[in-house]
């Protein structure tokens, strides 16, 4: 069975559901599988991974998206997060007063109790967190600190996929997890999205640039214009559209 | 016209008012009889009370309490649990059970025992400390004063553990009104740590708790005063306590109000001896149904003293914070630091927070401050906790723990701030409870 399966997605704002954003997506990710998106500014490569998620504020006016087999309109933000969908964010949100330890177990725990499992052990935890830490090159006092305050533009990234690390998804959807990123912060991330990679879990990565697909080699690529995939291909496809730009694609879309 | 209660009888004779205690403690009866008889229960057209309104007090069939009851079955839920500590249960004022292993230098004891049998030693603070002319209420509990907690701590002693009252308001039989009063003397460089757990007794009629209590901190003396206030939502519980430092004296108070149908936490302070620092902090949370308010004035008489009130207040629909603070800074108080902030969160349409804060200045060299802020949680940060599996519900009571976290670091770390944040965890889940019912 496909891990995810988006069929005719439209969407659109909930406060203007007479503008389309995504006009009939099609995707097919199956386990093991890791699909990137590639598209210019107000592709609605953003869209797409809010629908996904269930961010409010965004509706799917018709069409439908499977997860493991399950309708994922169908679930709350934070039940598609348990059943194994996660989105690394574009812009991760600072929340004072929230020490980045306790959400983090805090999130694990509340999984752990829809399947049934008991509260993670304090001592599993530290490690888990310590070593993956490590792994991503955040320092340890970070996980200290509120969630994401005062993090820099690139450190809040790297917890992006400490977090993903973490919660061991099935399905991770990566949104411009390259903005932001220096070449050597890009590396690291790079590793610890490849270090992931497994046959069970799918991954969606999204991206403006070519530049991240260097380092997380993708199975397929599919260019996003106008609100609707126009191209799929392998991974030459990105080398070509960074050689060539958006233009051919966007006109494409527009006619 | 409907029937309505008086608190004090029109046919109470005030020559007849402390006829059996000494005659300075007649006096301070009578005199707060006459405030009383001339004002009455304050309506909202007095300023000081705009926002809250007792006027439901006279609908209610009241009975004043003779002090006589003893602690029911589960008498004291909902106090704070602290393991140890020197603990004290009082109902209604009285207290029922008094620690024995009090360290050389500290005494205990109920206000009755003490004006029984050394009334000189409670005649120079007992009246002196609080200013009751202008406040109805204090004056009522002056005319009515039952029975109430002495603390006296010798000078340069500190405790070795903090002092937790648990005190529990009672109406087993009909509503009750009851006026507690208490004293706290800190004398030089005294230090302490005074915990209070104010609570309802399980299923107590309505009931009106009418407390004064008076601190008095000598120099260079330091008491930490943390306040829950936890009563039922039947209970009306209105307190007033006034403080006075003298030089290098230091006053952390923190109070925590979770529920009840009417609280008005009245804080007064002056800053009579130089080099004195008063911090009032607290945070409370207001649910349907409840109505919380923090009357705070701070009276900088002297130069070089800073006080500095940062409250946090968390309503929810049908709920009203109330949050009036005033910084008085006299004409001799130069390089005076006198900070107010009041920061609220609505979770809901349909909660209400009134905010009136005033800094009355007559000196020029000074640092005063005030803010206020109201906002909602943020929607971003709900989806963020909730897009990592954490149920809605859950998330939130996150955000609003958060959102207490700076005000409740006012609260020593350990065992004490633990079971603050307990109290909260409670009212939370409480509140989601109540949610989900519904």
């Amino acid at each position: 069975m496909a891990l995810l399966e988006i069929k005719d997605l439209h969407a659109s704002l909930e406060d203007d559901t007479s503008k389309a954003i995504l006009k009939g997506i099609n995707l097919t990710i199956n386990p093991g599988e890791v699909h990137a998106i590639m598209g210019p500014n107000g592709a609605g490569k953003s869209t797409l991974s809010s629908v996904i998620a269930g961010r409010p504020g965004y509706v799917a006016t018709s069409g439908s998206i499977l997860y493991d087999g399950a309708d994922l309109m169908d679930m709350e933000p934070d039940e598609r997060a348990r059943a194994g969908v996660f989105l690394a964010f574009q812009y991760p949100v600072e929340i004072p007063g929230v020490a980045m330890a306790t959400f983090l177990k805090t999130a694990l725990n509340a999984r752990r109790k829809a399947r049934g499992e008991p509260d993670i052990e304090a001592l599993d935890f530290l490690k888990a967190m310590k070593a993956n830490a490590k792994r991503l090159g955040v320092a340890e006092d970070m996980l200290k600190r509120p969630v994401n305050v005062g993090f820099s533009g690139g450190e809040k990234k790297r917890v992006e996929i400490l977090q993903m690390a973490m919660m061991e998804p099935r399905m991770c959807v990566l949104d411009e997890t390259d903005s932001g990123l220096d070449i050597d912060a890009l590396k690291i991330v790079a590793d610890g999205v490849n270090a992931l990679r497994s046959p069970e879990r799918g991954m969606l990565i999204i991206t403006h640039y070519q530049r991240l697909l260097n380092y997380i080699v993708p199975d397929v690529v599919h260019v996003l214009a106008g609100g609707r995939i126009v191209k799929t291909g392998d991974k030459t496809l990105a080398e070509t559209l960074e050689a060539e730009g958006y233009a051919a694609f966007t006109d494409a879309a527009a006619a | 016209m409907t029937e309505t209660t008086d608190l004090i009888p029109r046919t109470l004779d005030a020559a007849a008012l402390g006829a059996d205690e000494p005659a300075w403690l007649a006096d301070l009866r009578r005199a707060g009889l006459s405030v009383y008889r001339e004002r009455g229960l304050p309506t909202v057209k007095v300023e000081a009370w705009k926002y809250t309104n007792l006027s439901g007090l006279t609908k209610i069939p009241f009975t004043q309490d003779d002090g006589a009851l003893g602690p029911s079955d589960g008498a004291g839920r909902g106090a704070l649990d602290l393991p140890d500590v020197h603990q004290v249960m009082l109902v209604n004022g009285r207290a029922v059970s008094l620690p024995g292993d009090l360290p050389a230098g500290v005494r205990m004891v109920r206000l009755s025992h003490l004006l029984a049998t050394e009334p000189e030693t409670v005649r120079p603070h007992l009246g002196q400390i609080a200013d009751l002319s202008d406040a109805p209420m204090g004056s009522l509990n002056a005319a009515l004063m039952g029975d109430g907690l002495v603390i006296l701590v010798a000078p340069g002693v500190a405790l070795d553990k903090p002092i937790h009252v648990v005190s529990v308001t009672d109406a087993p039989d009909g509503a009750r009104h009851v006026h507690p009063r208490h004293l706290v003397v800190m004398g030089e460089g005294a230090d302490a740590t005074l915990v209070e757990s104010r609570v309802t007794a399980p299923g107590a009629a309505e009931s009106l708790s009418n407390a004064v209590t008076e601190i008095r901190l000598e120099a260079r003396a330091r008491l930490r005063h943390l306040r829950l206030v936890n009563v039922a939502s039947e209970a009306v519980d209105l307190d007033l306590t006034e403080t006075t430092l003298d030089a290098d004296a230091a006053y952390d108070a923190f109070t925590l109000t979770l529920g009840g149908r009417l609280v008005r936490n009245e804080g007064r302070v002056r800053l009579r001896g130089t080099g004195a620092e008063a911090r009032l902090h607290g945070a409370y949370g207001a649910a349907e149904g409840h109505h919380i308010d923090t009357t705070l004035v701070v009276d900088h008489a002297v130069a070089d003293a800073i006080s500095d009130q940062h409250f946090k207040g968390v309503v929810d629909a049908g709920g009203r914070g109330v949050f009036q603070g005033k910084v008085i800074v006299r004409r001799d108080a130069q390089r005076t630091d006198g900070n107010q902030l009041h920061q609220a969160l609505l979770l809901a349409r349909g909660a209400e927070v009134d905010t009136k804060p005033e800094l009355e200045i007559y000196a020029d060299d000074v640092k005063c401050s005030h803010g206020a802020t109201i906002g909602e949680l943020d929607p971003d940060h709900v989806f963020y906790l909730m897009a990592r599996g954490i149920p809605e519900s859950e998330a939130r009571a996150l955000l609003v723990e958060a959102f207490l976290d700076d005000v409740v670091e006012a609260v020593p770390e350990g065992p004490l701030r633990e079971a603050f944040l307990g109290a909260v965890r409670v009212w939370q889940a409480r509140r989601h409870a109540a949610t989900w019912e519904a």
